[in-house]
This record gives C-alpha cells, sequence and structure tokens, in this order.
C-alpha cells in the first residue's frame, strides 16, 4: 500500500469517527432532552394528583372514580406514569388499608392491559418495571400472563433474575401455582431469594406450606422455619413443627428451629425435657447450636436451665458467652447469679462477661 | 562506521514502529471488547426502576453488615459521620469505628458522645493470623448497642482494617475510605448481588461505581442523584469523565468475567471469611485493596472455588477529586506505585495460565496498558521524533494517524457519558452533559499527555523504590458528614491521600 492509499483510508477512519461522535452527541442530547421534558410534565402532573381537591385525592377518600380520573385523551402514557407514581408514593408513606384497597383496585383495573403488554416485550427492563409494578399494585388478574411468561422462560442462567422476580410476584400474589415452582426455586434461587418467595405468604398459602413441609425441598424447609420466625406466626401447628425440627438430623434445620422456637417464647414440657438434655452435652454440640439453646433458655425461663446458662458464661465462643449471661439476665434472681459469677466464678472470661452485662444493665436502668 | 550505526538506527526505529502499532492495535481491542461488553449490559438495564430497591429494603432479610470505619486524628469530623452511618437505610448492621493512634482526642471525644464503656472481657476474634498493632481497649457505646469503637496503637489504614475484621461480629464487611460520601441506598445496592447468589455461588466481595462530589449538594454525609451537579473546574470535569469511563466501561467487562481485579478501597464489601483465609489486608502497601483483590482471586484459583468477584455498576459512593495539579499529581504518581506494588508482589500470575483469566487477561491489561502504557506511550512520541530525523516518516500519514487515535479517545469517553445517561442519568442538566462531552473530546489534548507524564514518574519513582510515609495514615473526613449543602464546591479539598 502506497503512502497515499494508507492516507486515504486513514482519512476514511477519520470521517467515520467524526460521524460517529456527532451521532452519539446528537442522540445524547435528542434523549436527554426528551426525558427531562417528559420528567418535567410527569412532576407537574403528579402534583396536581397530590392536590387535596384531584380526582386522585377524592376517589381515595371516597372510592367514587369520577370520568376526570381515567378519562383518555391527549398525554395518555403521561397521564398513567404520573398516576403510576403517584399512587407508588401513597402506597410508600403509609396509605390507610382502605386507601390501599382502592389502590389495588383502581391499578388492577387501569394498568393491567399495559403490564400483560409489556409483559411480553422484548426488552427486558420493561418486563422488570411491569414486574415490579404487579407486585406493587397485586394484580392478581395477571396471573396467566405472568405463569405463561414463567413458562416461556429459557433454560439458561441469563433468565435467573427473571424467573425470580416471576416467581417472589406470584407468591405475593397469593397465586397457590408458586408451590409448582418451588422445587426449581431450590435449585436455582440463593437463600435470601427464597425467604423473599415464601416471606409474602399469608392465609391458605402460609397454612400449606406447613401441612406440606415433609414434602418440600430441604433448603426451602430450611428457610419456612426462618419465615415462621419473621412472621411472628404463633399456632399450635407452628409450634407442633418448629419442636419436631429441633430434633431433625440437619443440624442447619435445627438450629433454625430453636432460634425460631426462641422468638415463640414458649415450647411443651417434653421439647423443654429435649432442651435440657442437649444443654447437658455441652461442648460436644458445635457453638451456633449452643448459642441458639442459650437464646431458647433465655425465652421460656424455666428454672431448671439456669444452672446450664451460668455454666455457658464461661464457654469457649464469646458469642455463646454473651449471649448466655443475656439470657440469665432475664431470669428471676438472675442478675443476682450474674453478680455472683462476677465475683467468684474461677473461669477469668465468665467473670469479664458478667461484669460486661451487669454494667449494660445498670446503663439501661438509669436511661429508662 | 558511521553508516552501520545509520543503518542500525533505521532498523532499531523500524522495529519500534511495528511493536507499537501492535500495541495500539491490541489496546484499542482491549477498549473496543471491553466497550462492547459494557454497552450490553447497559443496555439491558437502561431504565430499570428504583423501586427494585425498595422492595428489598422493607424487608428483614439483608444479611448484617459490619462496617469498619478507619480513624486517624478526627476529632473534628469522627461523630457527625458516626452518626449519619447509624441513620443509614439498611435494617442490620455495627459500625466498628478504629481509632489508629491517634494524636488527637477522637477516641474520649466517641467515648462521651456515645455513652461508650470498655468491654472488659474477650471481643470477637475472626482469627486473622497476620499480627497488628496492639489494641489498647475496646468499647461498645450503650446507647447504640451497634457501635463498638476499637482503640489501638498506630499503625496505618491496613492495619486498622485488620484490626476491625478481626473484632467485627457479622459475616459480612464494608470498608469505608476518607473522603467518602455515601449514596443513600449503598449498601443495598451493593448487597444485592451477594442476596441473588445462586446456590454454591459465593460472592466474595462487591463494590460500586465511585463518582465524584465536587459541586453537588451533600446533606447530612449523603448524596442523592436529584443533587448531583456537575463541577465548573475543567481539572473536576476531566476526573468525572475518567471516573465514569474507568467504572461503567472498565469494570463492568471484567466483572462479567469475573476477572474484577480491583474492589475500589471507597466502599466495598467482603467476605470476612475468606479475607481472614488470605490474612487480610497487607499492611505498608499503597494499593491495599487492588493488592487484597488480587490475593482472592489467587485463593479462588488454588480452591478451584466458583467464588466470584462482582462490580455493580450503581453509583453507591461519592468522593472529593483533587482540584489542583499539584494534588492530582501527587495522587496519580501515588496511585501508579500502588498498581507497580500490586502486580509486582503478584508477578508470578501475568501469563501464567494456572490462574486462568485473571492470569491471561487482566493481569497483562492492567500490567501493559495500565502500568506500562505511559511508558510505551511516551516511546511512541520519541519514536516519532527520531523518525521524523531519520527522515522515515510522512509527516501527513503521522499527524492524521495522531487524529485518529485522538479522535477514537474521545469517542470512548463520551461513550462514557452515553452511558450514564442510559442507566442513571445523574447528570440533568443539558449544560452539564454537553460540558462533559466537549471536555471529553479536548482530553487527548491536554488532560491526557499530563497523565501519561505524572504516570511515567510514578512508575519510575516506584521502581526506584521511592518510600512513603505509612506511619501517618490517610486524614480520614469519612462520609463527609460535616459538611453542609454547597460547601464542597468551595471548599479547600483536602488532599485524599497523606503528603510523602
Amino acid at each position: 500500500m502506497t503512502d497515499s492509499q494508507f492516507l486515504l483510508v486513514v482519512w476514511i477512519g477519520i470521517a467515520v469517527l467524526v460521524l460517529v461522535i456527532l451521532l452519539v452527541l446528537f442522540y445524547l442530547v435528542e434523549r436527554k432532552i426528551r426525558r427531562m421534558r417528559h420528567r418535567r410534565q410527569v412532576r407537574a402532573a403528579i402534583a396536581v394528583f397530590a392536590s387535596p381537591t384531584s380526582p386522585l385525592e377524592d376517589y381515595l377518600r371516597s372510592g367514587d372514580r369520577t370520568r376526570r380520573l381515567t378519562a383518555p385523551g391527549g398525554g395518555e402514557g403521561l397521564r398513567r406514569e404520573a398516576l403510576e407514581e403517584a399512587l407508588l408514593d401513597r402506597l410508600s408513606v403509609g396509605a390507610s388499608e382502605t386507601e390501599r384497597q382502592r389502590i389495588y383496585e383502581f391499578a388492577a383495573g387501569y394498568f393491567s392491559e399495559e403490564y400483560a403488554y409489556l409483559l411480553g416485550r422484548r426488552r427486558w427492563s420493561d418486563r422488570m418495571n411491569a414486574l415490579l409494578h404487579i407486585e406493587k399494585f397485586r394484580i392478581r388478574g395477571l396471573k396467566e400472563p405472568l405463569l405463561l411468561r414463567l413458562d416461556k422462560l429459557g433454560e439458561g442462567g441469563k433468565t435467573d433474575d427473571e424467573r425470580f422476580l416471576l416467581v417472589r410476584t406470584l407468591s405475593a400474589l397469593q397465586i397457590g401455582e408458586t408451590f409448582d415452582y418451588l422445587d426449581m426455586a431450590a435449585e436455582r434461587f440463593s437463600e435470601l431469594q427464597l425467604l423473599q418467595v415464601l416471606r409474602p405468604m399469608k392465609g391458605e398459602m402460609a397454612e400449606r406450606l406447613i401441612r406440606d413441609f415433609e414434602r418440600l425441598p430441604l433448603r426451602v424447609r430450611r428457610c419456612v422455619l426462618d419465615t415462621l420466625r419473621l412472621g411472628n406466626v404463633r399456632t399450635t401447628e407452628v409450634l407442633e413443627l418448629l419442636e419436631r425440627c429441633m430434633k431433625s438430623e440437619d443440624t442447619e434445620t435445627r438450629i433454625r428451629a430453636l432460634k425460631a422456637l426462641a422468638n415463640f417464647g414458649y415450647m411443651s414440657e417434653e421439647a423443654a425435657d429435649r432442651l435440657d438434655a442437649r444443654m447437658a452435652e455441652g461442648d460436644s454440640v458445635i457453638w451456633p447450636e449452643r448459642l441458639m439453646h442459650a437464646r431458647l433458655a433465655g425465652a421460656v425461663r424455666e428454672e431448671r436451665f439456669a444452672a446450664h446458662l451460668e455454666a455457658m458464661m464461661a464457654d469457649p465462643s464469646y458469642e455463646v458467652r454473651r449471649e448466655a449471661a443475656n439470657s440469665l439476665s432475664n431470669y428471676r434472681g438472675g442478675i443476682d447469679r450474674i453478680r455472683q459469677v462476677a465475683d467468684h466464678h474461677q473461669d477469668r472470661f465468665a467473670r469479664d462477661m458478667a461484669v460486661e452485662i451487669l454494667e449494660r444493665r445498670a446503663y439501661e436502668r438509669n436511661v429508662v | 562506521m558511521n553508516e552501520t550505526w545509520f543503518e542500525f538506527m533505521m532498523q532499531a526505529h523500524r522495529i519500534f514502529g511495528y511493536a507499537i502499532m501492535v500495541y495500539v492495535g491490541l489496546s484499542a481491542g482491549v477498549y473496543i471488547f471491553m466497550y462492547a461488553a459494557a454497552a450490553r449490559s447497559l443496555w439491558r438495564d437502561r431504565d430499570l426502576s428504583p423501586i427494585q430497591y425498595s422492595t428489598v429494603l422493607e424487608t428483614e432479610l439483608v444479611p448484617p453488615l459490619s462496617i469498619v470505619v478507619p480513624a486517624y486524628n478526627e476529632e473534628v469530623n469522627i461523630v457527625g459521620s458516626v452518626r449519619s452511618l447509624l441513620g443509614i437505610n439498611y435494617k442490620q448492621f455495627e459500625i466498628v469505628v478504629v481509632n489508629d493512634g491517634s494524636k488527637d482526642r477522637t477516641a474520649d471525644i466517641m467515648i462521651e458522645e456515645f455513652d461508650m464503656s470498655e468491654v472488659k472481657g474477650r471481643v470477637p476474634f475472626a482469627g486473622l493470623k497476620r499480627e497488628t498493632k496492639p489494641i489498647r481497649a475496646v468499647y461498645r457505646s450503650l446507647r447504640h448497642p451497634n457501635l463498638v469503637l476499637v482503640d489501638k496503637e498506630n499503625g496505618g489504614k491496613a492495619d486498622a482494617l485488620n484490626v476491625g475484621i478481626n473484632v467485627s461480629r457479622y459475616p459480612y464487611f464494608v470498608s469505608l475510605d476518607g473522603d467518602t460520601v455515601l449514596d443513600a441506598n449503598a449498601f443495598i445496592k451493593v448487597v444485592k448481588p451477594i442476596m441473588d447468589a445462586r446456590p454454591g455461588e459465593e460472592i466474595i466481595a462487591t463494590g460500586g461505581s465511585v463518582g465524584i462530589a465536587n459541586g453537588s449538594m451533600v446533606d447530612s454525609g449523603y448524596l442523592s442523584s436529584d443533587n448531583v451537579r456537575l463541577s465548573d473546574k475543567p481539572l473536576v470535569i476531566m476526573q468525572v469523565i475518567e471516573y465514569l469511563r474507568g467504572f461503567l466501561m472498565g469494570r463492568i467487562g471484567l466483572s462479567r468475567y469475573n476477572m474484577l481485579l480491583l474492589i475500589s478501597g471507597a466502599f466495598g464489601v467482603f467476605n470476612k471469611k475468606w479475607v481472614v483465609d488470605v490474612g487480610g489486608y497487607e499492611t505498608g502497601t499503597i494499593g491495599e485493596d487492588m493488592e487484597l483483590t488480587v490475593r482472592l482471586h489467587q485463593e479462588i484459583r488454588r480452591r478451584k472455588s466458583k467464588a466470584r468477584i462482582v462490580y455493580v455498576p450503581e453509583p453507591v459512593c461519592w468522593t472529593e477529586a483533587p482540584e489542583s495539579f499539584t494534588i492530582l499529581r501527587r495522587q496519580r504518581t501515588r496511585w501508579q506505585r500502588g498498581l507497580f506494588e500490586s502486580i509486582w508482589k503478584h508477578k508470578n500470575m501475568v501469563l501464567n495460565p494456572r490462574y486462568g483469566r485473571v492470569g491471561m487477561v487482566s493481569m497483562p491489561m492492567f500490567l501493559f496498558i495500565e502500568l506500562l502504557g505511559p511508558l510505551v506511550e511516551i516511546f511512541g512520541y520519541i519514536t516519532v521524533v527520531f523518525g521524523f530525523f531519520l527522515d522515515r516518516i510522512n509527516i501527513q500519514v503521522s499527524l492524521s494517524l495522531a487524529l485518529m487515535m485522538l479522535l477514537f479517545g474521545s469517542l470512548v469517553s463520551a461513550g462514557a457519558v452515553l452511558f450514564e445517561e442510559w442507566r442513571f442519568h445523574n447528570y440533568n442538566r443539558i449544560r452539564d452533559v454537553l460540558k462533559m462531552f466537549a471536555y471529553a473530546l479536548s482530553e487527548s489534548f491536554w488532560y491526557r499527555p499530563v497523565q501519561t507524564l505524572w504516570r511515567t514518574q510514578g512508575l519510575i519513582q516506584a521502581i526506584r523504590g521511592k518510600k512513603h510515609g505509612w506511619g501517618e495514615m490517610t486524614r480520614v473526613n469519612v462520609l463527609g458528614a460535616n459538611k453542609k449543602p454547597g460547601t464542597i464546591a468551595g471548599a479547600n479539598p483536602a488532599p485524599p491521600e497523606k503528603k510523602e
């Protein structure tokens, strides 16, 4: 290639680069201007909806939908987006239960068609945004499109984010078919994702979790125990389930059951015997389980555990010592026992822990 | 003799010329690849609704975090910083402030302000094998049970972080740098990949993008995207573009293939167990954040694990950029020395197939493009000048080629501005965008040559073994909590690094 030919190629390259740079600039500015204008209009519309005399406020107060609220006409997309944001704002600042119901009802009528359409869009973020909104507005009517979308998803890992959001949405909408996807969820979802799927289940769905507990995959079972704890569920069935899980062969299941029981704050006599026996085993039990034993003993406050707790204040693990001291301080005469430990225990770590907890309790008394 | 000499020069010049052309071609290829990977990912996620975070935040399912805050001579800022941290948007966390042997009243002020009482017993110990400077005492706040103060002898930032790791309770810890202003949802953004990890896959470190706070309005230690403004100072604008390019383009591609070599020290979340297993932070180095990340990669390969180090493109924190050439120069030469140290220490990984993609792609990339790039560039200029004297250069062709490369560099920078707009649109004024774009185009004419010079200086200093004063650590102005809205713009920027 001669110099002049080479030069020609370089200049073509330069021309292409200049053209691309100009195109990027044009696209960037055009997109920015369009977006800014749009946002300004949406904000203005939201402000209108937020005023006390707006048709939206009117609807939320009375439940009567005026034509002004849903009137089609110019700027339909804009009105939709503004309504969407106004309703979400309302939900996030703590709307009353009646208001919530009205919001869900309105959203189901007004947004369903749009969301169903978006669920089928090629653009990933459109589908994800639609799912997030369906979940927030609890649009149960979209069950079919959701199931359809879930079944249509490819097997690859790239679709996992969407798959998770779909299952979580199904669960949030209390759709029974969620159970059909729990096996898949146990294989593909992280533990925290599983919890996000299980946590919203209420009523019949939650009962089914307890009823069919043994048939669930192990990972799901462990998460169910956490869900029961987080949800503060206190029924006889739950108590029975938790006590049964105390005897599980799976350590993780046992630990979570103990944690949930401690939160429950009550256990049957038979389960208490079992705890007593386990606590007597001392260091042969792994420390996270010992920690939960201490916590549970502190929650049920039965005199027979006090001696175990006192012994646990000299545990090799700091966390266990701290938990044991904390639990013991909840007992009648517990503070005195801790004082005894502080003064006379032969183990230095136990004495130190006792002093620490006494100081904290003294401070709490002063503050309260 | 003269003729042979001349022949030799000609030959050498020819070889240099070709080598540089190959180098330029390869590095442009790497850039194009990273550009494409980033574009693909950000295009997919563009305009994703922020309610994705609110849904997760409302749950109590977020993993608990230990936030380690090293502090040295921080009596002015520490209370405000800790206050703003105590108010973070997160369910379960503890704050471990490590007073690194401050000469002022940092520890006393903490103790008085937060009703701290000494923990007499043994405190949690993560089991880090590395020796640390002795701990004088550990305190826990009686008012906020999740606030701990460790008072220790001075040993530098890395040592302070190691002590913080040792006494932290939770399985994940956050390392925070001085001068960092947090995004209100920083923690949830960075923790999300940990929450979403597939069964069997472990996320051992995550970090997000760092933005530049100069010109923005910081409110109670936080900066939300509504308050982001572009500074008027050309040097700062250039750094904004540089950060966008470095984070949005550089790291997305690397993270996708698990080749990320750097989780920024400004804000990163780490799995404590892994960090303890690799021995914690290396003391006495400049780039301790990169050095740790490289060691984590080594450990992943050694265990043949599926663990990942992940980068989240979302901006999670904002830092104050140097506004003068002197301070910027000091920062950049220092960064270059840090880079040299990290690569030199792990030179056995470079082009070593045992370390997989990290050894074969990212380490060589950091060595040849990041570390040696400036040197090659200077050689390039020298070759051109020599070529001119040897009459081997067609001026017209050379200038045209130079123009093409300049335009290519500018296009890359302009692309970064575009990516920001797709995904985050933090800069909401047309004026700001146009300004950024114009500066992106001008970069090659003033900012880049200066950078090349500084980085080469840094490299030379590193090779000559310049020592850095590490006994005194960074003056930490954690989270800029003391700053009132608008004060960052006109404030004297405290150098983000210590005088050497």
